[in-house]
């Protein structure tokens, strides 16, 4: 798919740039560590995460058969949350369960046109190269969305 | 092929390109295409999903790709493959997330120029009040009960319509009626129908808009009359699809069809081309749940539509009828539908999938509404919100090539992220309407992720579907006002 890595903030994720879709890269030195900065890079490519209050509190447990699906799943589920109730995440803590399960508690806010400006509306998470990997020490995680 | 195979392409003549058969494909893959297009085909390994779908099981002809491909996930976008019911799969990754998304064209009896720059502002400012796009708005004057949804579900623009949403005449105008018989709303769960129940009669957001428009140029005056086409007649393009019901079951059933791939036996080049037997209990409850999305969608652009012509008739303060708003024809653009078609001399029941695709069938054809029989079925191309958009006819060389198949719109060029670098310091905005086209819409990332040089010139497209025979240029129309979701 011919994407291209562009770092956004070093900290936190890498863009990967497609024609007619996005997606993201993170690193971290835990699993769970890359788990929670998908999740907050997820929002951040959908509004500004500084707009985002922290004021409220969902809890998100999924499984799955391997790491990249439980990312899928995991993402899928944030995407979920902000269709039926627009809720946007600001502080995302992350439990992971050996093989494999999740349980997740997200502090954040809900959309309101007024303060938050939409830069991006999924309509998916995809399974297309969707990767948790380790190597190095570095966990690497990559997802993308159909837009 | 995942890199693992070398693939190359040869010339069949100017217009479509053969990916010979290697490896693990079952068939030939052919690009429609013209040469200009070709390496930025190559670049973004669309070639590689269209051979990766020659692998599947049962496919029947070749797995093919109409001129406005790009990479999509499992199969290209403008992808169209056709499979035997009784060995061949069905795969969500054939149809899209968005499942039917589609676009419809209604007619009027007006003429653009009498209007002027001034009401088409006003006209499109009144569509955007009456229309709900972006998150989360709805109409304040239409609740979806669940016991309701039940009945969307399986009735599509025939609810609508019974729910006063639109004329029973419209429904002859909609591909399948409207109406996908073989709906099983058992089949989605009950979070699609959560991401659905409120989402229905809006538009949605990224490329989906409502488009009023001019017919500039007319090709074939006969089969424009039959469609109620005439030039200076003003128009409106309705483009959306199933929004997250859709896009739920979709997610729901790649999960559930990559065990089955498994159960199956079925060996995949890519995952997200999962998939299972069209008869097996999977594949029929995909075919169920897909049936329902696909309903939804049907119901969803009809209420929309509906809202137009309200708009309509308060703006003009005449009734729809005298103002002859009509609706010239319905399509979709990601679906797979059982059909019938006629393959070396032998006549078939397919699984057609087509994925960013437009079915465009020949004239005489039954599915064909009687009032455009003589002529074939209205293949609607909508093209970028600064330039044109087309009205095409089917052929009989559709019927015979692409089971009746062509290209379904533009196509991308620049990503989005690409896009909003050379917006930078430019107003997309005031861009368009020096081009004389007023745009409104419900986030400004968007209008910038949309604007015309982000897709390719939609009349190389039509270019290559009109050499190659599977359809016929109709009519050119071009935007005056653009409300964008």
């Amino acid at each position: 798919m011919g994407g291209n890595g562009e770092a956004k903030d070093q900290n936190l994720y890498e863009i990967i740039d497609h024609t007619a879709d996005v997606g993201l890269r993170v690193r971290g030195r835990h699993v769970a560590e890359v788990f929670e900065k998908a999740a907050l890079g997820f929002y951040d490519l959908m509004v500004s995460l500084k707009a985002v209050e922290a004021g409220a509190v969902r809890h998100v447990s999924v499984e799955a058969e391997a790491l990249d699906d439980l990312l899928v799943q995991w993402l899928s589920e944030l995407l979920y949350l902000f269709e039926v109730e627009g809720f946007l995440g600001k502080k995302v803590q992350v439990v992971i369960h050996p093989q494999w399960s999740l349980t997740a508690a997200v502090q954040g806010d809900f959309f309101d046109p007024k303060r938050h400006e939409l830069k991006l509306l999924y309509k998916a998470v995809t399974y297309h190269q969707a990767s948790v990997d380790f190597s190095d020490g570095t966990w690497t995680a990559q997802v993308i969305f159909d837009i | 092929m995942s890199g693992k195979e070398r693939l190359s392409l040869e010339r069949i003549d100017g217009w479509r390109w053969k990916i010979p058969r290697t490896g693990a494909m079952r068939t030939d893959g052919i690009i429609y295409a013209g040469e200009k297009m070709l390496d930025a085909i190559r670049q973004d390994q669309a070639m590689d999903q269209v051979a990766n779908v020659a692998c599947l099981p049962g496919i029947v002809g070749y797995s093919m790709a109409m001129p406005d491909i790009h990479w999509g996930y499992g199969f290209p976008i403008g992808g169209v493959a056709a499979f035997s019911m009784e060995e061949g799969i069905v795969s969500p990754g054939g149809v899209g997330y968005d499942i039917n998304c589609g676009v419809r064209l209604m007619t009027t009896h007006l003429r653009a120029l009498e209007l002027g720059a001034d009401k088409i502002r006003e006209l499109v400012t009144a569509l955007f009040r009456n229309i709900p796009s972006g998150v989360g708005s709805s109409r304040k004057d239409f609740k979806l009960s669940e016991a309701e949804l039940d009945h969307v579900l399986l009735k599509g623009a025939q609810w609508a319509v019974s729910k006063g949403f639109g004329e029973a005449s419209d429904l002859e105008r909609i591909e399948e009626g409207g109406c996908i018989p073989w709906a099983d709303p058992e089949q989605v769960s009950a979070k699609a129908r959560e991401r659905g129940r409120s989402q229905l009669g809006t538009l949605g957001s990224g490329n989906h808009f409502v488009e009023i428009g001019v017919v500039e140029e007319i090709y074939e005056p006969k089969t424009a009359e039959v469609f109620g086409l005439f030039l200076g007649q003003l128009t409106v393009f309705v483009h959306t699809g199933s929004r997250g019901l859709g896009h739920q079951v979709c997610d729901d059933f790649i999960r559930v069809l990559l065990k089955s791939t498994q159960k199956y036996g079925i060996e995949l080049p890519d995952k997200q081309l999962c998939c299972a037997p069209v008869t097996s209990s999977e594949g029929r409850s995909y075919l169920g749940a897909m049936g329902a999305a696909a309903n939804f969608a049907f119901a969803n652009r009809q209420m929309i539509s509906h809202w137009v012509r309200e708009t309509f008739e308060q703006f003009f303060k005449e009734p729809s009828e005298r103002l002859g708003l009509s609706l010239l024809y319905d399509v979709c653009h990601n679906m797979a539908k059982i059909e019938e078609h006629v393959w070396q001399g032998r006549r078939l029941k397919l699984c057609v999938h087509r994925k960013g695709a437009t079915r465009a069938f020949a004239a005489g054809h039954e599915a064909v509404p009687d009032l455009y029989r003589s002529v074939g079925q209205p293949v609607l191309i909508p093209g970028d919100m600064g330039r044109y958009s087309y009205v095409l006819v089917g052929t009989q060389r559709a019927m015979e090539d692409t089971f009746g198949s062509t290209c379904h719109g533009a196509g991308r060029v620049l990503s989005r992220h690409q896009a909003v670098k050379s917006a930078k310091g430019r107003s997309v905005l005031k861009e368009m309407e020096d081009r004389g086209i007023f745009v409104l819409g419900a986030s400004k990332a968007t209008l910038v992720e949309e604007m015309p040089e982000a897709y390719k010139d939609v009349s190389d497209v039509v270019e290559v579907v009109a050499h190659a025979g599977i359809s016929r240029p109709v009519a050119r129309l071009r935007p005056l006002g653009v409300m964008k979701g």
